[in-house]
């Protein structure tokens, strides 16, 4: 469904370059749930950017199911880093943002707006405000804001990045759940080891900065996974290692 | 929502206090012509009512005009200079430049061009909402964040809904502070601009009265002034409380 080939992306940083992907190769195939693992600073959001369009790499190509789409937008959906709510609407008004812009019947996305919430347990906090809402709430708000555009395709950069343990296992179960029934595919950032191998098919491990991918790892376990199974701990091991092991050369 | 009791009681208790004591030392002096104690201008105020609120009217027209004036023809430049680099480059260091200029100042020349009449004080007024607001419109259509721009972009929004439902909802709180120290300045401006030359108005009345000795009657005009920039403020601020109803939570 995705297909990236040698992305090469330099920045300048305080006037000095800084080369930030060194020619990445990765792809997602319909219907997968792939991770992307990688130190801090890697590049991972910046290379996100570049899929959904924001920024041009520097040389690299982008297929999207077949075709070539380097450097145009519309094809993805992408929840970014932040939960990026716009303070001044409530829950459900930022929820519908993405049909609202696109022009389609806003009686429906509403409706289907608030059969999300009810599923995501955000019932009753509709015309809340964001500031109103915890950091959990916010971020439920803004996956169900990434649904509601129909893409097939998510880009995730860290969705539960700031969360707390107990509400990160809630909006994983969540997001599942979704990925599962929707039917979509998704590319998920993330810095945590544990959280990659919890959700996805196959994980991607990011080399330091410049990033480059360092292993390719198969998550042939079916879901909802347990920590504490040996095939799972076999996996976690291994793949501890090779970060352990990219620690030491960076 | 609405400053509770405990709020607005001790400085209610303070004025009253302070006009009593005014009230004990204009009684001592016995100078009428020089300060008036606040008995005689509240009854002056009383006496005087319709020909104060007909004053009082003119003025708040001018403020008010000057106040629409300046938001349309303000946020129409903030805007030219939010969307072109040109326009921003030429125009706005002078926009800042001369928003430092004290356009009370050119008040003289402004009814020397412009007459007696209503126009010349629109124009004081207007022009002193006038740059401040320009500023401040740019300051907020500049401060968006960028990973909301980047969010709309992702959407594929068209230049006009970026505008209409990204930057301006955005600066809105930016615009509504521009006209709230506007306002009460504009009240100023148009009072200056009588002084200098009209036939109407607050400014107009307190000159006259001042000719003729008539000191309570100044002092009346002075009340109503004040009472006037309070409910100006007042009527933005309430303005300011319904448009932005997502700024009063998580706020207490
Ligand atoms: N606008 C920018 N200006 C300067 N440096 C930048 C900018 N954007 C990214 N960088 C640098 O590029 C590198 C990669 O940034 P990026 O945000 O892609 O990393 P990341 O892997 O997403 O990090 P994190 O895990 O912290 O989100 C970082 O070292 C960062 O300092
Ligand atoms: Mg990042």
């Amino acid at each position: 469904m995705l297909r990236l080939s040698g992305i090469e992306k330099g920045i300048l940083r305080n006037g000095l370059p800084l080369k930030v992907l060194a020619g990445l190769d990765l792809e997602v195939g319909e219907g997968e749930f792939v991770s992307l693992l990688g130190p801090s600073g890697c590049g991972k959001t910046t290379l996100l950017n570049i899929v959904a369009g924001l920024i041009r790499p520097d040389s690299g190509r982008i297929f999207f199911n077949g075709r070539e789409v380097s450097s145009c937008r519309g094809h993805v959906a992408y929840m970014q880093q932040d939960d990026l709510l716009l303070p001044w609407r409530t829950a459900l008004e930022n929820a519908i943002l993405g049909p609202e812009l696109k022009g389609a019947d806003l009686h429906r996305a509403r409706h289907e707006a608030e059969g999300l919430f009810h599923r995501f347990g955000l019932e009753g906090f509709e015309d809340h405000y964001p500031a109103e809402l915890s950091g959990g709430m916010r971020q439920r708000v803004a996956l169900i804001r990434t649904l509601l555009t129909g893409k097939r395709l998510f880009l995730l950069d860290e969705p539960f990045g700031s969360l707390d343990a107990m509400t990160r296992s809630v909006l994983h179960r969540y997001l599942l759940g979704v990925f599962e029934e929707f039917e979509k595919t998704i590319l998920f950032v993330t810095h945590d080891l544990e959280e990659a191998l919890l959700l996805s098919d196959r994980v991607y491990l990011l080399t330091a900065r410049p990033a480059r991918v360092k292993a390719l790892l198969e998550v042939p376990l079916p879901r909802p996974r347990d920590r504490g199974e040996p095939r799972f701990i076999r996996l976690e091991r291994e793949l501890e290692r090779l970060v352990q092991e990219e620690l030491h050369v960076a | 929502m609405w400053p509770k009791a405990r709020d607005y009681l001790p400085p209610l208790g303070l004025l009253l206090a302070l006009f009593g004591l005014w009230e004990l030392v204009a009684w001592r002096l016995e100078l009428p012509f020089i300060l008036p104690a606040p008995s005689a201008i509240f009854i002056r105020m009383a006496s005087d009512w319709l020909l104060l609120l007909r004053h009082a009217l003119v003025t708040l027209e001018e403020v008010l005009l000057g106040l629409a004036i300046a938001f349309i023809f303000g946020l129409a430049l903030a805007l030219l200079i939010f969307h072109s680099k040109t326009l921003e480059r030429a125009i706005y260091p002078l926009v800042i430049a001369v928003q430092n200029v004290p356009v009370f100042a050119i008040a003289p020349i402004l009814v020397l061009w412009l007459g007696y009449g209503l126009f010349s004080k629109v124009a004081v007024a207007a022009l002193i909402i006038f740059f401040p607001l320009v500023v401040n419109t740019v300051d907020g259509l500049r401060s968006t964040d960028r990973g909301l721009v980047d969010l709309f972009r992702v959407l594929e929004a068209s230049r006009g809904q970026l505008l209409l439902k990204l930057h301006l909802p955005h600066a809105l709180p930016f615009i509504l502070s521009g006209c709230k120290v506007g306002v009460t300045l504009a009240v100023v401006g148009a009072v200056i601009g009588e002084w200098v030359g009209s036939n109407a108005g607050l400014g107009f009345l307190m000159v006259q009265a001042n000719a003729r000795l008539k000191i309570d009657l100044l002092f009346a005009a002075i009340f109503w002034l004040a009472a006037l920039s309070i409910a100006l403020f007042g009527l933005v601020s309430a303005i300011e409380r319904a448009a932005l109803p997502w700024r009063r939570v998580g706020q207490g």
